[in-house]
């Protein structure tokens, strides 16, 4: 996915002094006294903070908290409670801002945090003078919120279409990179696991997953769907017999295209749903007419182990049987341990798939675990997110104008304030026109060479002459260049000039532009 | 000394800081100035041009700035010795600066200088 990366922007030293608001998720859990019983989204949204802050940025962070009603903050909506959690592990101050929209006050090398986006008015719906209100609170308007990303509100979307600069914050960027890895770009074979109760809350992402994966796994009460469809009894376990014609329709497609749904060989059953439930172990064409299957089999779960330990890439959303319970575990217990023992990049998410990860303990050995319940879903369900649709789309749109704006290397107001006169502007650029000329095949023949020194000398040159007349931007990439040209390789360095060279050579237009432009007047 | 009537060696090795550096010196009213684009003719320069001030880059090849200062600090002719000197330079590094300074110069100009700031140095180097 093509966004701007915060990070990037950072290395660039491009938002030194800039004023930069951060959607973050700091909606933790609490307890009645309002105290937060667990931090870890607090925990990981610090690094964008910091980056921020280490790159001299105003810093502004917002986050919804829990349910409030827009227009009417009461105390328990407060963020008060995480701007001292804050404080407390970022060791610094982090005072919390109220009635923040129309203006905030925060210097670079500070941070605050802005009250309850969510109390606003017009948050949810987006509302367009709300967006534009907080966009120009801000130079840059970083989203590191996969929490939010499959919403449009006015603090994830609407301030993203109106703010200087868009981009993805650290978490943000890594969910997209991990989604790209798994389900645009997966190594195969791609296998899904897509288990849970019912067939009708994923029935979506069922249809979707038929056409990308080679195989998908169904467990719990989809499985017995699909049991159904196959034309198997499964007593009067939880099924929707409504949607046997579905999970036939993603079976039927999923064989029209070479791949498979497995269907369990056997199963774990009890009488009654309980923890101390007898359970006992059948073929899957033996369940009784007073049977529950609470669990896949020892043999269908050896089966698909074996499977996924010999996958490219797997996706994991759901438990395969009632893992709560020790009787009904060893399904759910044997794919994690597969997952974890296969060297696929796994991806997993869905908050029971989060609790089965946590109980096994394979947090470390699962590629990604992606923090955001309903952000994950819809991305399995193919639907693209307005958090990447909108960041992706600003990024073009910057590329677009950034290609197309005219006189974007040659700044000629600076050039006349250092040259004092047309006159002496046109004659420095003429003399630049000569020597950029020879200098730019100079450069790109020393790296042929492996010589980075004399790219470093004649780079150095240019470094010396740039900020007299050249924008910025082309400054600052020059420096950049320069600089790494004393120490990196002519391998390296090759990369970063082909970069560089293409803008130099549109300064080269500009300033035979201008000397023409002069001249005819 | 005013600045308008004194002779002036710029030394880079860069056509554009030359013009540059030149163009800012001229609009001074400045008008008796050499340029060199390394120390080495520099250096051959200084005994016929008897500069009262040289600006000096500092990466040059093939003789740099500091060498060359060096050299004019032990010039045969001793007037020349005492040539005031500031280097101008775009790599305004600590280590380079504890090389220049101790070379009995004016001071140090961070590349491109601003034409105000070239001004001020020199009225201050040629007092």
């Amino acid at each position: 996915m093509n966004v701007i990366r915060f990070s990037d922007l950072c290395a660039k030293g491009q938002v030194s002094g800039k004023r930069v608001f951060i959607r973050a998720d700091l909606n933790v859990p609490q307890d009645d006294t309002g105290a937060i019983t667990e931090d870890t989204r607090i925990r990981a949204s610090i690094p964008c903070i910091q980056l921020a802050l280490d790159a001299g940025a105003a810093v502004m962070v917002t986050s919804h908290l829990g349910r409030p009603t827009e227009g009417e903050f009461k105390p328990s909506d407060s963020l008060a409670p995480v701007a001292k959690r804050l404080a407390e592990l970022m060791g610094r101050e982090v005072p919390l801002v109220s009635h923040w929209v129309d203006g905030v006050n925060v210097q670079p090398g500070q941070v605050v945090l802005l009250e309850n986006c969510r109390v606003n008015k017009g948050e949810k719906k987006n509302n367009e003078a709300l967006a534009q209100k907080m966009a120009a609170l801000c130079d840059i308007f970083v989203h590191d919120a996969f929490g939010t990303a499959h919403r449009a509100e006015a603090s994830t979307y609407g301030i993203a279409q109106f703010a200087k600069v868009a981009c993805a914050g650290p978490l943000l960027a890594a969910e997209m990179d991990a989604i790209t890895l798994a389900l645009a770009n997966p190594k195969r074979p791609l296998v899904a696991i897509v288990a849970g109760s019912k067939v009708s809350t994923k029935l979506t992402i069922l249809k979707s997953l038929a056409d990308k994966v080679d195989q998908l796994i169904v467990g719990g009460g989809i499985a017995n769907t699909f049991m159904l469809a196959s034309g198997l009894k499964i007593g009067k376990s939880l099924a929707e017999h409504d949607l046997v014609a579905d999970a036939k329709a993603v079976i039927d497609a999923m064989q029209a295209r070479g791949a498979a749904v497995p269907i369990p060989t056997d199963v774990v059953t009890a009488k009654t749903f309980s923890a101390d439930a007898v359970a006992t172990v059948k073929a899957a064409t033996d369940v009784a007419d007073d049977d529950l299957i609470l669990d896949i089999g020892p043999q269908t779960a050896t089966a698909l182990a074996e499977q996924l330990k010999s996958a490219g890439t797997i996706v994991w959303n759901g438990p395969v049987g009632v893992f709560e319970f020790a009787a009904f575990e060893n399904g759910t217990k044997t794919i994690a341990h597969a997952i974890a023992e296969s060297s696929a990049f796994s991806i997993a998410g869905g908050g029971d798939t989060l609790a089965a990860i946590a109980k096994y303990g394979i947090e470390k050995q699962v590629s990604y675990i992606s923090t955001g319940g309903g952000a994950f879903l819809e991305v399995l369900e193919g639907k693209t997110l307005p958090a990447f649709e909108i960041l992706t789309r600003r990024a073009a749109e910057d590329a677009a104008a950034a290609s197309t704006t005219p006189d974007q290397f040659l700044d000629v107001a600076r050039g006349l304030g250092m040259m004092g006169s047309e006159d002496a502007l046109r004659k420095i650029l003429e003399t630049v026109d000569t020597s950029l000329s020879d200098s730019l095949p100079e450069i790109w023949q020393a790296l042929e060479v492996g010589d980075v020194k004399t790219a470093n000398r004649l780079l150095h040159g240019i470094k010396g002459y740039a900020p007299i007349f050249c924008s910025d931007v082309l400054v600052d990439q020059v420096v950049h260049v320069e600089g790494l040209s004393k120490t990196k390789t002519a391998a390296e360095i090759t990369v970063l000039f082909s970069e560089l060279e293409p803008h130099l050579e549109a300064l080269l237009l500009e300033i035979r532009a201008y000397i023409q432009n002069v001249a005819a007047t | 000394m005013k600045i308008t009537s004194a002779r002036i060696l710029v030394v880079d090795d860069d056509a554009v800081m030359r013009s540059f550096v030149v163009g800012s010196l001229r609009r001074m009213g400045i008008q008796l100035i050499e340029t060199c684009a390394d120390g080495t003719s520099a250096y051959a320069l200084v005994e016929s041009f008897k500069p009262d001030l040289v600006l000096t880059d500092i990466h040059m090849d093939p003789m740099d700035g500091l060498e060359f200062v060096r050299q004019l600090r032990a010039h045969p002719n001793t007037a020349l010795r005492k040539t005031r000197v500031i280097f101008m330079s775009s790599d305004a590094s600590s280590a380079t600066l504890e090389e220049a300074l101790p070379l009995g110069t004016f001071g140090y100009i961070v590349k491109p200088p601003r034409p105000e700031t070239l001004q001020a140095k020199l009225e201050m180097a040629l007092k």
